[in-house]
């Protein structure tokens, strides 16, 4: 860029230096009485935004729909993928949050997270797949003689947490065995006997990742390009198929469910 | 039959005064806690198994409490998180300029520029070492609204203790410890520090702390001078 073009677009004398700023030389004259931020009596507290809170990531609204939102959201927290899909399970209809805190907790015990009960459903509800109903309080007052009042909370708060529309259906694709499908008959359907072969493994029993490994590792589909038993635990996990637990790799029911399906389509595929 | 009056009179009396001390001290170990660090699920669920009465005759202290009970009733889980984050914004702020919170140090509010561990501190560790006071796990200035306050509420527990023990002199000797620190400290930066609480929270909780605190020690500051006048006349 030309030095002319320069000094167009940079005024030297308005040029700005933080240092120059005096914390203890506030002009009270210049403070604006209409805004609460001057009564701080500092100037770069002015022109800070009253409300200082980010917008949410997963909104309606940034993501075009409560359902886009909600895909989202479960696409950019995988770990945290099968606890926020179960609660949405266990919300239709309505629960209450004591009772989800403790299924959340249960469900969390092999899978620890920072995050609790209220940030995960709080997350859900900014997405749009949640909603959150607070009964209604009232002022208790206990006479305890001698004209004594106090004020006692005789009953606690316990809000119900429920599904939306938006939540249930994101529930149902979560849950029909979509994913799974799509990623053992067709992206990975090269690999349908070792899928197989790992299902019906752990079905028997619970299984170690090692386990696993050599299972998959007698297969000559796997050594070229080479795969893992990691992969498919990986793949079986993403899918919801596949869950750990107790110290090891168990199928979960979805798993289950659409264990007869690998079959066929295996038998099938050998026909 | 008089004298035997005189001294159930006397006992009683003195059951009232150790029952005083331990309500002193139950309300600043009560107050002290909830500015030490944020509310979590058991100190929640303590609050809200409270009873808070509902006049006391003090407008700071009953506006105090009507906001700690509105804000506790409607309390739940989520409330942890919610207070964490307002005690934050309260009492830490984002900024550091020395104006962006209610800062919790009284050296802050009675220094100049408003720095940490000036002058009130080493007062305060002075008169927490003349008092066999020492240092915990605390890592911060002694200055702290924390530490003050349990400073109130151990004096008024060593009060209660020596009139449990028939030991008036002692008794009487604290309540001045505590009447000349409440002077010397609490009272010489609470109102400042209060008046910020209020600025800076926006949680019912916090806004009630605010008035609590300020009330109950302007409440007990007068208990106290009463007390020990009437000692002072007896005397």
């Amino acid at each position: 860029m030309a030095e002319d073009q320069i000094a167009g677009l940079w005024d030297e004398e308005e040029e700005f230096d933080p240092l120059a700023v005096d914390d203890l030389d506030i002009d009270q004259e210049d403070m604006d009485d209409d805004n609460p931020l001057d009564t701080v009596d500092y100037p770069t507290m002015r022109n800070m935004p009253e409300d200082m809170r980010r917008e949410a990531v997963y909104s309606p609204e940034r993501q075009g729909g409560a359902v886009e939102a909600v895909l989202s959201l479960f696409d950019h927290n995988p770990a945290r993928r099968p606890v926020l899909v179960s609660i949405l399970g266990w919300c239709d209809g309505g629960c209450l949050n004591s009772e989800l805190t403790e299924k959340v907790d249960a469900l969390q015990a092999d899978n620890r997270s920072v995050y609790g009960t209220t940030t995960l459903c709080r997350m859900l509800e900014r997405a749009g797949a949640l909603e959150l109903e607070m009964p209604e309080t009232s002022e208790e007052r206990e006479d305890a003689g001698e004209g004594v009042e106090f004020l006692e909370i005789k009953e606690r708060v316990d809000p119900v947490w429920r599904t939306t529309d938006a939540g249930r259906e994101v529930f149902g694709q979560m849950t029909d065995g979509s994913a799974f499908r799509t990623m053992v008959f067709d992206r990975d359907a090269k690999y349908l006997e070792v899928y197989r072969a790992v299902m019906g493994f752990v079905n028997e029993r619970p299984r170690s990742k090692d386990d696993i490994e050599q299972l998959v590792d007698a297969f000559e589909v796997v050594q070229s390009p080479r795969r893992f038993g990691g992969h498919f635990i990986d793949m079986l996990e993403k899918t919801d198929a596949l869950c750990w637990k107790d110290r090891s790799w168990q199928l979960t029911d979805l798993g289950r469910r659409m264990l007869p399906e690998v079959e066929a389509a295996f038998s099938k595929k050998g026909e | 039959m008089a004298e035997d009056m005189i001294a159930a009179q006397a006992a009683e009396q003195e059951a009232d005064l150790v029952a005083l001390m331990d309500g002193r001290a139950r309300m600043y170990g009560l107050m002290a806690r909830l500015f030490l660090k944020e509310v979590d699920k058991a100190a929640l669920t303590e609050l809200q198994g409270m009873r808070f009465p509902a006049a006391t005759g003090n407008a700071k202290v009953d506006e105090g409490y009507h906001m700690l009970y509105d804000y506790l009733r409607t309390s739940w889980d989520d409330s942890i998180n919610e207070l964490a984050i307002d005690y934050v914004r309260t009492f830490i702020g984002h900024g550091v300029n020395g104006f962006s919170a209610a800062y919790p140090f009284e050296s802050v509010y009675t220094s100049e520029r408003r720095l940490m561990m000036q002058e009130a501190r080493a007062e305060v560790l002075q008169t927490l070492r003349e008092n066999n006071l020492k240092r915990g796990s605390w890592t911060e200035g002694e200055d702290h609204i924390a530490l003050e306050l349990e400073f109130m509420q151990r004096m008024a527990m060593r009060a209660a203790d020596a009139l449990r023990a028939g030991d008036e002199d002692a008794a009487i000797e604290h309540l001045r410890t505590q009447r000349t620190f409440a002077q010397d400290h609490l009272l010489n930066w609470l109102p400042m520090m209060t008046e910020d609480m209020r600025r800076f929270s926006r949680t019912m909780f916090y806004q009630g702390l605010a008035q609590l605190v300020m009330g109950y020690a302007e409440e007990d500051a007068a208990v106290l001078d009463e007390l020990l006048d009437s000692v002072d006349q007896a005397a």
